[in-house]
């Protein structure tokens, strides 16, 4: 039977459906990767300068 | 020069690399289009994954605070609190994709199957585990207290797993018992897409993970620095 255009239609609008849903799922898995990764380089540099500190503070 | 553990991440980031890519051609092409939902069930791939590695993950939590009101080690405390954030990540894509598959099927974003409503308590009460981490981050009173939370949060895992199949429900029940035993009501290409998505979002998971155990580790890291600084 040939495919009607309601669904074809229908097939569309699931479609739509289909790459929202992906979008969602790689968006929020690439975001918190990244937000992990953004956090680690701040903590490292915080790390950096509180060592510089404590070598400041053992020289005086 | 790398340390040991930088190469096992490389190389478990590499084999979760590998498996996305073949869990994505697989669920694109390798699988069958189903007959009644068409081209939006292959969500369902990504959408079980992300179950998958968010009951790992709370699964862990409850192993991870267990194992830290036995031993009082910080590092099981990292991996419980950890374990948690990726979690609440994984459970809220499941939460998201289960409602984008949802409508065209059922015609609804959301209704209140037992099966729906018991996962969304289950993130609710990891939202609140976490509120309750970040309310003191160095109080070991709070991390005991965290461990206790989320060993009793767990309970809802497998009141979510089997709700379908106990209470009316129509979320779709995976493994079916009839004459032949248990049956999976999905093709050979589906079950091995499936196997692979499952596989690819737990590599996904630990590699997360040890990123963020690391995170932890350096947060520790500048409390002791500072620690060290205030005392001298």
């Amino acid at each position: 039977m040939q495919p009607t255009l309601s669904d074809l239609l229908v097939e569309i609008r699931n479609l739509s459906y289909f790459f929202v849903g992906f979008a969602v799922i790689w968006a929020s898995v690439l975001g918190f990767a990244f937000l992990v990764a953004r956090r680690g380089k701040d903590l490292r540099a915080e790390i950096d300068e509180l060592k510089k500190a404590l070598n400041a503070d053992a020289r005086k | 020069m790398k340390r040991n553990s930088d190469r096992w991440l490389d190389v478990l980031g590499l084999a979760t690399l590998v498996f996305i890519v073949a869990g994505l051609y697989m669920a694109f092409v390798y699988a069958q289009t189903e007959v009644n939902m068409g081209l939006v069930y292959r969500i369902f791939f990504f959408h079980l994954g992300s179950v998958a590695a968010g009951f790992f993950a709370i699964t862990l939590v409850a192993i991870a605070g267990l194992a830290y009101l036995r031993t009082n080690s910080r590092a099981w405390d990292r991996v419980a609190e950890a374990s948690a954030e990726i979690g609440i990540v994984f459970c809220t894509i499941a939460l998201i994709t289960g409602s984008i598959w949802a409508k065209p099927i059922w015609g609804v974003w959301w209704t209140w199957d037992p099966r729906l409503t018991s996962f969304l308590i289950l993130w609710l009460i990891y939202i609140a585990y976490l509120m309750l981490r970040a309310s003191a981050r160095d109080d070991p009173r709070v991390a005991r207290f965290s461990a206790v939370f989320g060993i009793v949060g767990f309970i809802d895992v497998p009141i979510v797993i089997v709700s379908a199949r106990y209470w009316r429900a129509i979320s779709p029940v995976l493994f079916q018992e009839n004459a032949q035993g248990f049956t999976f009501g999905l093709t050979p290409e589906m079950i091995q897409t499936l196997v692979v998505c499952i596989i690819a979002y737990l590599l996904l998971f630990f590699y997360l993970l040890a990123q963020r155990v690391r995170l932890e580790s350096l947060r520790d890291e500048i409390m002791a620095i500072r620690r060290a600084r205030s005392a001298g």
